[in-house]
C-alpha cells in the first residue's frame, strides 16, 4: 500500500486485511500466478538454513568478518526453536518470547542475545493485527537495540544486482524496522528514531554458491513511506468506507462489481508488486487512460484526459475542436509530430 | 531519450491495433554468421543452464540439456560443449576479421548470460568451462555499450524500429512485441498480447510449470540417481526432463528467429554508419582476442580500479556520442525527433556576408532563422552541418522573437569546401557528427594521463603534510593576500 | 575563562573571515589535500582567488586552477586580473577558442593556447578548465605546488583522476547541494562503488580517504537569514551555515502606486520582510509549458518595475531594473515561453534553466516551480539539486510561482526506490523530502499567496 498511496483499491483491501493475491483467486476466481518456483524456494530455504544451523555459525562469521561482532558475541536465541510448532498457541508463544528478548535488550541486559532468529512481532493497525517475522535481529553488546536482517537468496552482483530484488529486500527490512519501533513504543521507550534508526542489513548470496554477502543499507525513504502510509490509515479507513458507501449501501469487498468501481492509480510499477495489476490494466484500457502508453503519456496527454480524446484532437478538422488552451497546444504538438513522422517514414 | 515522436508512435500503434514503425533505417547489423542463443536457467540457480537452444539465423537449433543443472559435472560438460563450438566460431570470426554476434530473446536472457559469464570465466576447475566463460564475456562485456553489435536482444532490436501501443516495460516480453508487430487476424491486439504474455520468453520457466511439471520430473531423476538406478532408467528420466523443457525453449528460439525475420523482411536500408559501427565492433573483438591470447590475467574484472573505470567510462561516453550521432543523422525519424526536441537546428539562411579582416583572411557570417519551439543552443556553442561535416559554425548570438529564433553564426571551417551560402537555403545543424577516430585519441590520451596513479586514487594513508619550512605561519594570512590587491 | 556573550560572539563576517583564514593556513601547514564545502553564495570563488594569490604572491609557488567550464575559467581569470593588477596570471585555453571581450585589455593576463606557452617554471598562476589541463602536455612545464579545483562537485572522479597528479597539494572547493555531474552513459558497473568514476570527486576522495582534511564555509554572503532558514535544513542538513547580512538589512520596497495586480499581495509580503514567497494559481494539470504561469511571471516582473521597486543591499539603495531580475525554469520550453512574453525594455531579464543558472545570482529571482502543473512527480522534477539552485540565486527576494496542489502531488507520490547495494544514497527520496520540507515550511510560515 505504501508503494502506491493514491490507489483507493489497494487502500480498501489493506484496511480489510486482504492481500491482492487473495483477491485475484478468491473474488475473481483466477488462478493465482503468484508464488515462487519450488526450485527457487528450495535454494532460499537451503541458503537460510545454512546460515542458521549450528548456532548460526556462518551468519555470525559473516558479521565477524565485517567487524560488526566480536568473537565472544555469539549468543543466539532461536525463537522457532524456543516455541516450536505452528499452532496458534505456538505463534503466540513466539510473540511472547520475542517480546521478552526485546525487553531484555532495552533494559540493558548484558546477556541479551546478539542474534535473534525469526522473532515474531505484531503491528496493530486499526484493530487489525499484522504479524511481522523478520528473518533475524542483530545487536552487538554495545548496541542499544537490534538491527533487522533480511536474508534473501538473490545474487549479489554489486551495481548489477537486479534492482527489483534490491527494492523488495529493502522494503521488507523497512517493514521490520517499523515493526520494531511499534514494539518498542509499547515498552514506552523514546525517542524511537534514535534507538531504532532506519537501517537494516541485507544478507544476499554470492552468485553460483551458498556463500553470503552482508550489505548494510540505510532505509530512510522506505521507512518514511511506510510510516506515512500507516499514519494515513485512519483517514484511509474513513475514505475506504466512504468509497464503498458511494457505490452502494450494501457494498462489500468480495463483490467483483464493487472492486471494479473502487478508484485505482494504475502505474507502470504496479506490475512489480500487485497481483491485481492485470485487472487494473484492463480497466485502464476501457477508460482509455493514457498510462497505458506509459507515465510520460499520462503527463503529456493530461490536458486531454483520455486516449480517445487525444485521438480526436489528432484527427482534427471539426470533429471535436479543442476545448481549452492546453488542448489546443496539445493538438498543435500532435499535428506537428504527426507531420514529421509521416515525412520521415 | 524518449521524445514526443516516440510517444506519438505509441499512440498510433494503440489507435491502429498494430505496431507503428518508428525508424527509417535499420540500426542493427544482422550478421550472416550470427548465432541465436536461448538458454533457460533453473529458478533460483542463476548460474546454470538447464536447457539451451542454439543455432544460426534461419536455421534449426541444436538443443543441449542436462536433467539437473545442480549436478556440477554434467553442467560443466554442457558449458564445455558450447564453449568448444563457440571457440571454433570465434576463431573463424577472428580469421575473417569480423566479430561474433549473438542474438537472445530479451534483456532477461542477456542478463542471464551476463551472470554466467561473470562466474564462469573465473572457473578454476575446468579450463574448458573457463574458456566458455571468457568467450561469453566478450558479448556480455559489450552489452552496456551504445551501438555495440555483439549481443543483440530481439526485444531491443524490435523496439528500435517499431513502437507498440503499450508501456515500455511491457516491451520486454518478446511474445507481446511480436503480437503487436504481427497481430493475429480477428483477435483484438490486447487479447493477443495478454495471451502471448502467458508464455515465458526470458531465461526462466513459469513458476506454476516448475511446480506442477518440471520439479517432479527433476526429482524423479535425482531420486533415481541417488538410489543408483541403472543408466537406462536415468536416461529415461533425463529424456522426460528434456521433453518437458524443450517446447518452452523452442518457443523462445522460434520467437527470436521470428524477430530477426521480421526485421529482415521490413527491408529497411541500413543506417549509413552501420558499417562503421560494425568496424568498431570488429576492432574491439580483435583487441579482445589479443588480450585473451596473452593469458596474463583477465582484463574484465568484476570490480574496476580507478584506471580501468576511467577507461571504461570513456569508452561508454564515446560510444554514446558516436552511436547517438550516427542514429540522429542517419535515421529520418530520429532526425525528425531531434528537430522537435530542439537538438537538431533547422532554419533558413538570411543575410550571408563575408568580411575581409586581414589580407588573407575572410570571415563568413550568416543568420539562421528557425521556427522551432524549443532549441538547445547557446552562445559560443559550435555546431556542425548535419549533411556535411565539413561545415562548422560558431554561435555568436541567439535572439528569440515570438516564435522565431534568430541565430547569428560565424563559419569556423568549411569556407573553401562549401563556398558561400545563399539566402533562402534551408540548413540543418547538430552539435556533433559521429567521430569514429575520437576513441583512439581518447584512449591514447588516457594512457598518458593515467599512467601514474595519483595518491588520491590509491588506497592507503594520506601523504604527510609538508609545512612551509622557511617562515612561521602568519597570524593573518588573509591580510597578506589582501595587501597584494 | 572567556564567556561568550552576545558582544563577544563572532559576527557572521568574522566567521566568514576566520574560515577563509583557516583555509589559507592549510597551505602553510602543507596539507596534501583539503575538501572545502561551500553553501550557495559563500564566496567560494573568492576563496579560490585568495588561495591562488597566496600561493603566487606570498609563497612564491606555482598554482593551477581547474574549473569545469570555459565560462568559469573566464570569470576566475577576469576576477584575478582585475583584483590584483600587480600580479600576473595566465589563462590557458584550447587553440581556436573564442574569448569574450571582457578579458581583453588586461595587461596582467596572458593567454596560453599551447602547453609550451604555459609558464614553464617559476611562480605562476594558470587558470584552465579541467579538460584543458587533462589534455595538456605535462612535459612542457614544471609541476605545480597547488591545484585548486573550483566547482569540484561538478567534476566526476574519472576526470579529476587525470589531473590530480599535476600538483603537490590539492584543494577541492564546491557546493555539495547542487546539481551533480552529468553522466549520460550506463554506469551499472560502478554504481555500487562510492568512489566510482561517475561520483563527484570530493565525495569519491572522502570515500577512499576518510581522514581527508575537511573544512566548510560557514556563511553565505548571498542569501539572507530568512532564506537560509528554509534552504539549509532542506538541502544542507550536514552543512550548517548562516547569512552574512543581518535580518532586515536587505529589503525590497515599492515607491509608487500602479494599477492593482493579483501579484500585489505577494509583493506586500516581501516588503514586510519575507525573502521567499510562493504564488499559487488555481490548480490545473497544464503540461510542460503553462502559458498562464509564464504570463504571471512576466506580470510579476512588470509590476515590480512599474511600482518603482527599490532594493536595499549592502548599504546601497538601487532602483530595480530588469537586469536585476532573474527567472529560472526547469525546461527550455518554459524559458522560451517566458522570454517570448517579455515586453520591450525587459530584454535584460536573465531567463534560463537551473542548470545554466549555477554560479550566478540576482537581487530578485522569479522561479517557475518544477512540479507545477504536473500530473505526477518524477525523479527529474523532484531533483533536490535543481530546486536548490533555483531557490538560492537571490540576494534579496525570491518569488516562486506555481499551480496549487503541489503538496498533494508530493504526498501522493510513491518513490520507486531505485536503490543500489552498498550505497546509502537515495537521491529520489532526498529530493522528495527536500521538496516536501520546503513546501510545508513555506505554508506553515504563511508564505503561500493564492492568485485568483
Amino acid at each position: 500500500m505504501a508503494r502506491n498511496p493514491a490507489c483507493g483499491l489497494l487502500k480498501s483491501l489493506t484496511m480489510a486485511g486482504v492481500s491482492p493475491a487473495r483477491v485475484v483467486s478468491a473474488v475473481y476466481g483466477e488462478p493465482s500466478r503468484e508464488g515462487q518456483s519450488p526450485f527457487a524456494l528450495g535454494v532460499g530455504n537451503q541458503f537460510e538454513a545454512g546460515l542458521f544451523e549450528s548456532g548460526a555459525a556462518r551468519l555470525l562469521d559473516l558479521y565477524r568478518t565485517a567487524g560488526r561482532l566480536q568473537l565472544a558475541e555469539c549468543r543466539v536465541a532461536d525463537v522457532p526453536g524456543l516455541a516450536p510448532g505452528t499452532s496458534q498457541a505456538a505463534m503466540e508463544r513466539r510473540h511472547t518470547v520475542s517480546d521478552q528478548l526485546l525487553r531484555r535488550k532495552l533494559a540493558g541486559d548484558p546477556a541479551a542475545p546478539n542474534l535473534i532468529i525469526k522473532p515474531r512481532l505484531v503491528v496493530g493497525l486499526l484493530g487489525l493485527t499484522f504479524n511481522i517475522e523478520p528473518d533475524a535481529l542483530l545487536a552487538a553488546d554495545e548496541d542499544s537495540f537490534y538491527t533487522p536482517i533480511e536474508i534473501k537468496s538473490y545474487p549479489d552482483r554489486d551495481g548489477k544486482t537486479d534492482p527489483v530484488d534490491v527494492r523488495g529486500a529493502c522494503r521488507q527490512a523497512a517493514v521490520a524496522v517499523v515493526a520494531l519501533r511499534e514494539d518498542a513504543r509499547r515498552f514506552g521507550t523514546a525517542p524511537l528514531e534514535e534507538l531504532i534508526p532506519a537501517r537494516g542489513d541485507l544478507v544476499l548470496r554470492v552468485p553460483g554458491s551458498l556463500r553470503a554477502t552482508l550489505r548494510p543499507m540505510t532505509l530512510a525513504g522506505e521507512v518514511d513511506s511506510l510510516v506515512r502510509a500507516l499514519a494515513a490509515a485512519p483517514r484511509d479507513l474513513d475514505e475506504a468506507e466512504a468509497l464503498l458507501r458511494a457505490i452502494s449501501p450494501a457494498a462489500t469487498l468480495d463483490d467483483p462489481a464493487v472492486l471494479d468501481h473502487l478508484p485505482t492509480n494504475y502505474r507502470e510499477s504496479c506490475r512489480e508488486f500487485c497481483a491485481l495489476a492485470r485487472r487494473c490494466k484492463e480497466r485502464a484500457r476501457c477508460a482509455g487512460d493514457p498510462v497505458l502508453l506509459g507515465s510520460r503519456a499520462r503527463e503529456e496527454y493530461a490536458a486531454a484526459g483520455t486516449l480517445g480524446r487525444v485521438l480526436e484532437l489528432l484527427e482534427g478538422h471539426g470533429a471535436a475542436p479543442p476545448r481549452t488552451p492546453a488542448e489546443r497546444r496539445l493538438q498543435a504538438q500532435l499535428h506537428e509530430a504527426y507531420r514529421e513522422l509521416r515525412l520521415a517514414i | 531519450m524518449s521524445t514526443n515522436l516516440d510517444l506519438l508512435a505509441r499512440l498510433l500503434a494503440y489507435r491502429d491495433g498494430r505496431a507503428q514503425r518508428r525508424a527509417s533505417h535499420c540500426q542493427v547489423a544482422i550478421h550472416p554468421e550470427a548465432r541465436v542463443v536461448c538458454p533457460l536457467a533453473m529458478a533460483g540457480e542463476d548460474t546454470t543452464i538447464h536447457i539451451v537452444a542454439c543455432g544460426p539465423i534461419g536455421g534449426p537449433p541444436r538443443v543441449l540439456c542436462v536433467p539437473d543443472p545442480r549436478k556440477r559435472d554434467p553442467q560443466f560438460d554442457l558449458f564445455a560443449r558450447l564453449g568448444a563450438d563457440w571457440a571454433r566460431w570465434f576463431e573463424g570470426c577472428r580469421r575473417a576479421g569480423t566479430y561474433p554476434q549473438l542474438w537472445v530473446s530479451s534483456g532477461a536472457a542477456a542478463s542471464h548470460l551476463d551472470v554466467l559469464a561473470d562466474r564462469l570465466r573465473y572457473n578454476r576447475l575446468r579450463p574448458d568451462v573457463k574458456r566458455f566463460g571468457e568467450l561469453l564475456s566478450y558479448a556480455t562485456g559489450r552489452l552496456p555499450i551504445a551501438g555495440q553489435q555483439a549481443l543483440i536482444t530481439a526485444t531491443g532490436a524490435l523496439a528500435r524500429h517499431w513502437a507498440t501501443g503499450q508501456q515500455a516495460g511491457e516491451d520486454e516480453h518478446l511474445g507481446a512485441v511480436l503480437a503487436w508487430i504481427e497481430p493475429p487476424a480477428g483477435v483484438p491486439v490486447m487479447e493477443a498480447v495478454a495471451a502471448a504474455e502467458l508464455e515465458p520468453m526470458g531465461a526462466k520457466t513459469d513458476p506454476a510449470f516448475d511446480e506442477h511439471t518440471l520439479e517432479p520430473l527433476v526429482r524423479a531423476y535425482t531420486d533415481a540417481a541417488r538410489s543408483g538406478a541403472p543408466t537406462a532408467v536415468l536416461d529415461r528420466h533425463a529424456a522426460n526432463v528434456q521433453a518437458a523443457l524443450e517446447p518452452v525453449v523452442l518457443r523462445i528460439y522460434a520467437a527470436t528467429q521470428r524477430a530477426i525475420a521480421v526485421l529482415q523482411a521490413a527491408g529497411l536500408p541500413p543506417l549509413l554508419d552501420l558499417p562503421a559501427l560494425e568496424a568498431r565492433e570488429a576492432a574491439e573483438f580483435e583487441s579482445f582476442v589479443r588480450v585473451l591470447g596473452r593469458d596474463r590475467g583477465w582484463p574484465l574484472a568484476l570490480r574496476d580500479g580507478p584506471k580501468a573505470a576511467a577507461f571504461g567510462l570513456a569508452t561508454r561516453e564515446d560510444a554514446l556520442q558516436t552511436a547517438g550521432a550516427a542514429v540522429l543523422l542517419g535515421d529520418r525519424v530520429a532526425r525528425a525527433g531531434g528537430r522537435l526536441a530542439g537538438r537538431v537546428v533547422v532554419g533558413t539562411v538570411e543575410s550571408p556576408a563575408s568580411v575581409r579582416v586581414a589580407p588573407y583572411r575572410v570571415v563568413h557570417r550568416f543568420e539562421l532563422v528557425s521556427r522551432q519551439p524549443v532549441l538547445h543552443v547557446r552562445v559560443r556553442d559550435e555546431l556542425c552541418r548535419a549533411d556535411d561535416g565539413r561545415l562548422r559554425v560558431l554561435v555568436e548570438r541567439v535572439q528569440r522573437r515570438g516564435a522565431e529564433t534568430r541565430l547569428s553564426l560565424r563559419l569556423v571551417t568549411g569556407q573553401r569546401a562549401v563556398g558561400l551560402l545563399a539566402a533562402g537555403m534551408e540548413l540543418e545543424f547538430v552539435a556533433g557528427r559521429p567521430n569514429w577516430d575520437a576513441i583512439w585519441r581518447v584512449r591514447g590520451h588516457l594512457k598518458t594521463a593515467l599512467a601514474a596513479r595519483p595518491w588520491t586514487h590509491t588506497p592507503g594513508a594520506l601523504p604527510a603534510p609538508t609545512p612551509v619550512a622557511t617562515t612561521p605561519p602568519p597570524a593573518d594570512p588573509l591580510a597578506l593576500v589582501e595587501a597584494l590587491r | 575563562m572567556t564567556v561568550l556573550t552576545a558582544a563577544t560572539q563572532p559576527s557572521p563576517a568574522e566567521m566568514a573571515d576566520r574560515a577563509v583564514r583557516a583555509v589559507l593556513r592549510t597551505q602553510w601547514d602543507g596539507e596534501p589535500v583539503v575538501r572545502l564545502d561551500s553553501p550557495p553564495g559563500a564566496g567560494k570563488t573568492g576563496v579560490v582567488e585568495r588561495l591562488a594569490v597566496q600561493s603566487l604572491g606570498v609563497l612564491g609557488e606555482r598554482c593551477m586552477i581547474a574549473t569545469m567550464t570555459n565560462e568559469q575559467a573566464f570569470d576566475v581569470a577576469r576576477r584575478l586580473a582585475s583584483g590584483y593588477p600587480r600580479l600576473d596570471f595566465t589563462l590557458f585555453v584550447r587553440d581556436g577558442l573564442a574569448l569574450p571581450d571582457h578579458l581583453m585589455g588586461f595587461g596582467n593576463l596572458a593567454v596560453a593556447r599551447r602547453s609550451r606557452e604555459v609558464p614553464a617554471s617559476g611562480p605562476a598562476v594558470v587558470i584552465a578548465n579541467a579538460a584543458r589541463w587533462s589534455w595538456s602536455d605535462a612535459t612542457q612545464f614544471a609541476p605545480f605546488d597547488l591545484q585548486v579545483v573550483d566547482e569540484a562537485f561538478q567534476l566526476p572522479d574519472h576526470r579529476f583522476q587525470q589531473i590530480a597528479a599535476r600538483a603537490r597539494r590539492l584543494v577541492l572547493v564546491g557546493d555539495p547541494g547542487q546539481i551533480p555531474p552529468v553522466v549520460a552513459c550506463e554506469i551499472e558497473r560502478w554504481q555500487a562503488d562510492p568512489a566510482g568514476p561517475h561520483v563527484a570527486c570530493p565525495k569519491a576522495l572522502v570515500a577512499r580517504h576518510p581522514t581527508v582534511r575537511r573544512l566548510a564555509l560557514p556563511v553565505s554572503r548571498r542569501l539572507v537569514p530568512d532564506t537560509v532558514r528554509f534552504i539549509q535544513p532542506a538541502f544542507y542538513p550536514e552543512l550548517p551555515f548562516r547569512a552574512l547580512s543581518a535580518p532586515g538589512e536587505r529589503r525590497l520596497s515599492t515607491t509608487c502606486p500602479a494599477p492593482a495586480s493579483p501579484v500585489d499581495p505577494a509583493i506586500a509580503l516581501v516588503e514586510r520582510g519575507a525573502s521567499l514567497v510562493q504564488l499559487e494559481s488555481p490548480p490545473l494539470v497544464s503540461g510542460e509549458v503553462d502559458e498562464d504561469l509564464a504570463d504571471t511571471l512576466v506580470a510579476l516582473a512588470r509590476q515590480l518595475v512599474a511600482r518603482g521597486a527599490q532594493v536595499r543591499d549592502s548599504g546601497q539603495v538601487l532602483s530595480l531594473t530588469p537586469g536585476m531580475l532573474g527567472v529560472v525554469c526547469a525546461h527550455v520550453a518554459q524559458v522560451n515561453a517566458v522570454r517570448e512574453r517579455l515586453p520591450r525594455g525587459f530584454e535584460d531579464v536573465f531567463v534560463e534553466t537551473a542548470d545554466r543558472f549555477q554560479g550566478l545570482e540576482r537581487p530578485i529571482m522569479l522561479v517557475y516551480h518544477p512540479l507545477s502543473g504536473r500530473a505526477d512527480a518524477d525523479q527529474f522534477h523532484l531533483d533536490a539539486g535543481r530546486l536548490c539552485v533555483a531557490l538560492s540565486r537571490h540576494r534579496v527576494a525570491c518569488f516562486v510561482v506555481g499551480r496549487a496542489g503541489i503538496e498533494e502531488l508530493l504526498l501522493r507520490y510513491a518513490p520507486t526506490g531505485e536503490r543500489v547495494l552498498g550505497s546509502d544514497e537515495d537521491r529520489e527520496y532526498a529530493g522528495w523530502r527536500a521538496q516536501v520540507g520546503i513546501a510545508q515550511r513555506l505554508r506553515a510560515a504563511g508564505r503561500c499567496v493564492p492568485l485568483r
